[in-house]
């Protein structure tokens, strides 16, 4: 298998909710694989460039995003939470980890993550014969 | 009163926003995405056309509306129509 990404958790988006841990959200996510390199987009409506923090540690590439402080009132209709974003990734070792770039746009974050060297398909170009 | 709606991925000008009453209609299209022949191995993000309708508590003042799109979050801002709001009536003694 080429550069999978293996999603650690359930493939669900509502908040998860744990004891003595601030609530965050699970973004969606794509994934997609080029020719040389395996790109993901999350959503993460709500957050800005200078709050999404992507660290590698070992194989593990976690994304978070910090929201922005709900604005005072009161809430007439609640559908949307304010929150952290977190999501975790285990890369396969077939990525290359200095290749790692991110941009974010209109609350969707795309990280472009390079493929190693040695899975990168080749073209052969093939000598006439003499 | 403030309406947020979370829209990632929108640009501003394929949203659409109308106000009638006590009304808010949103509309817009979130482009989809080709998959231009490479492998997808998770699609989360829904793409396409969407539209929604809220009927707020109180009719608003269509003039007054305000609508910001900031990181994939629509804010809008609304003030109340003028006989939705609560008047203090004077007693005569």
């Amino acid at each position: 298998m080429a550069a999978e990404l293996k999603p650690r958790t359930a493939e669900q988006t509502q908040a998860v909710r744990r004891e003595e841990q601030p609530r965050y959200f699970q973004p969606a996510a794509d994934i997609a694989e080029t020719a040389d390199a395996v790109i993901l987009k999350l959503d993460m409506p709500g957050v800005a460039k200078e709050d999404v923090d992507i660290t590698i540690d070992k194989d593990m590439l976690s994304i978070v995003g910090k929201a922005q402080p709900e604005e005072a009132g009161e809430p007439v209709y609640r559908e949307t939470y304010v929150g952290d974003y977190r999501r975790q990734f285990t890369l396969a070792s077939d990525v290359n980890r200095n290749d790692i770039s991110a941009a974010m746009s209109d609350g969707v974050l795309t990280v472009t993550i390079g493929k190693a060297e040695k899975i990168k398909p080749k073209k052969i170009k093939i000598a006439a014969a003499s | 009163m403030v309406l947020t709606a979370e829209i990632p991925g929108v640009k501003p000008d394929d949203l659409e926003l109308t106000v009638l009453g006590d009304s808010v209609r949103l509309r817009g299209r979130r482009p989809e995405e080709p998959s231009n022949g490479n492998r997808m191995y998770r699609r989360e993000r829904a793409a396409g056309a969407f539209g929604r309708t809220v009927t707020l508590p109180e009719s608003i003042d269509p003039d007054s509306v305000q609508a910001e799109y900031r990181d994939g979050v629509l804010r809008v801002r609304m003030e109340k129509a003028e006989k939705a709001k609560a008047r203090k009536i004077e007693i005569k003694a």
